[in-house]
């Protein structure tokens, strides 16, 4: 116990006796933290897109006209039990009708062309979307051969296959390009992070060299900076907690207008827990281990 | 207590430090070691801290080789053979008690020792008062003393002092030597490497010359003789 309030009472002398470098230290971190932070926002906001990407594309199974709405609800839950199926949405015959006077209220001509049929031309639908647009084929298939096939008029996967290909093409490129950027910059940041520390840490190599003279063991010679190291880590890291909540905080309505499907300042609060934990840890054992592994060099004697 | 045995020490390429030196130092005895800078002074004083190891033979220390000790040791041992250097090798960002201390707390002793034999030591190298001073604030012999002072809160068996007066005038020499003998007359085993003419001779102890990595001389009451 003695000998760990030993440890951090000279962490602390460390630290605070040598200013100058403490402040370039932490700035260096700081920086680092934030690319880190910055790399998490950016992954939730690819993931915002590429779901959204994905939400965009659905396929349409109409029924023909004998179809009974029982028989289509039957349909609709048989499909909402499916894994691979998100949400499927019951399209009436009626609602059918006023989506399209809807969507073409400023054409009169269509739509007194319209009054002239006998009956309502349009069919019920159920609208799928599932999970992955690599599923659809395997929906649309279980569709056309199940019981309930003679239901179905057409579905429209043919025709939009072709785009459902595109998009799942666009979303697995742009995820795989963010994985790696992440990891490139995450890469970077860790080694740009661990040569600043290994720079303050051969500052004080000569007193290393000079408390092993003295009789300290490696660990006693060592822990002080390795706990300095930790404190750098934990304060850089709740500077960037904060700069982050502010920074969200003040822009979110600037980003929201840029891009209306992504909300910052929502998700960091909403995951302030997970987020601080990842920047504080991050902080804390590239601070603690880039100091470990620096000071080995130097208490070999 | 302490054994040079046949010890040599070679640098790359080819370049002997040591040759074949065998000495015998007892325990609470004053030796002075001369010679030219290159002679090998500071070598064996190297050699007897464990920073570096003998090319051959063997250093034993109250009958231990020293060589055979690894990592988890060392410390140990250090902690029974203090230094004082030319250069201080203070910590430069502790102040004076700091410094001093500091041998003590890496050796794990209590506070209540170490805040009872700091202001003792630094009383005797008559440092009273300077406690809170940083390296930088205080002069070379001062900082000399405070090496000596925590040299001497280890109470260490032996006492190696490679040019402690390397840096200071003369009327600081003067009062690092008679500190060191102050030392030596308390018990502790003194080893002296210097090349200072008037030190050696205002001593009046045993002297051992060497010359080019070789003991040439070893004289119970020795003086300055480098031809």
């Amino acid at each position: 116990m003695v000998n760990l309030l030993r440890i951090l009472s000279n962490s602390w002398k460390n630290f605070s006796r040598n200013i100058w470098l403490s402040v370039a230290t932490l700035f260096m971190m700081f920086t680092a933290l934030a690319t880190i932070g910055g790399l998490v926002l950016f992954n939730a906001s690819l993931d915002t897109f590429i779901t959204g990407l994905k939400d965009k594309v659905d396929v349409s199974v109409y029924f023909a006209d004998v179809a009974e709405e029982e028989d289509i609800v039957v349909v609709k839950s048989v499909l909402e039990r499916r894994d691979d199926v998100s949400t499927v949405r019951y399209i009436s015959k009626n609602e059918a009708l006023d989506i399209f006077a809807q969507r073409h209220s400023n054409n009169q001509i269509l739509l007194e062309s319209l009054e002239e049929l006998d009956g309502n031309p349009l069919q019920a639908s159920l609208n799928i979307r599932v999970h992955n647009p690599e599923k659809f084929e395997d929906v649309v298939n279980f569709l056309e051969n199940s019981s309930t096939s003679s239901l179905i008029d057409t579905i429209n996967f043919k025709e939009n296959q072709k785009v459902i290909e595109s998009i799942t093409s666009i979303a697995a490129s742009v995820n795989r390009a963010g994985v790696l950027f992440t990891i490139i910059l995450a890469s970077l940041v860790i080694f740009v992070t661990l040569n600043t520390i290994r720079l303050a840490i051969y500052t004080a190599r000569d007193e290393l060299h000079i408390m092993k003279l003295v009789g300290a063991s490696n660990w006693f010679a060592r822990a002080p900076f390795v706990v300095t190291g930790a404190m750098y880590g934990l304060a850089s890291g709740l500077i960037v907690i904060l700069f982050t909540y502010l920074g969200t905080w003040l822009l979110h309505s600037q980003v929201s207008l840029i891009f209306a499907d992504i909300d910052f300042y929502g998700y960091f609060i909403a995951n302030i827990w997970s987020f601080s934990a990842i920047i504080i840890v991050s902080g804390v054992v590239m601070g603690a281990g880039s100091s470990y592994f620096a000071v080995r060099r130097y208490i070999k004697v | 207590m302490l054994i040079f045995q046949e010890v040599t020490k070679t640098y790359a390429p080819d370049i002997v430090a040591l040759d074949s030196a065998s000495i015998r130092i007892g325990a609470g005895e004053f030796v002075s070691l001369v010679g030219r800078s290159g002679a090998g002074k500071s070598t064996i004083l190297r050699l007897l801290l464990r920073e570096e190891a003998p090319t051959s033979g063997k250093v034993f220390f109250q009958g231990i080789d020293i060589t055979t000790f690894d990592e988890k040791e060392l410390p140990f041992y250090r902690r029974k053979v203090a230094s004082v250097f030319q250069d201080f090798k203070l910590l430069s960002s502790k102040n004076v008690f700091e410094n001093v201390a500091f041998a003590m707390e890496a050796a794990g002793r209590s506070n209540k020792e170490i805040y009872e034999d700091v202001p003792a030591a630094l009383n005797v190298v008559g440092l009273t008062g300077k406690e809170a001073r940083f390296p930088h604030e205080i002069s070379g012999g001062e900082k000399q003393r405070v090496a000596i002072a925590r040299a001497l809160v280890q109470r260490p068996e032996i006492l190696a002092a490679d040019e402690p007066t390397g840096n200071l005038d003369p009327i600081h020499s003067a009062d690092i030597t008679n500190l060191l003998l102050k030392i030596n007359n308390l018990g502790t085993a003194i080893i002296l490497a210097t090349h200072d003419e008037t030190v050696i001779n205002s001593i009046k102890k045993r002297v051992i010359t060497l010359h080019d990595g070789k003991v040439i001389a070893d004289k119970e009451r020795g003086s300055y003789n480098i031809k």
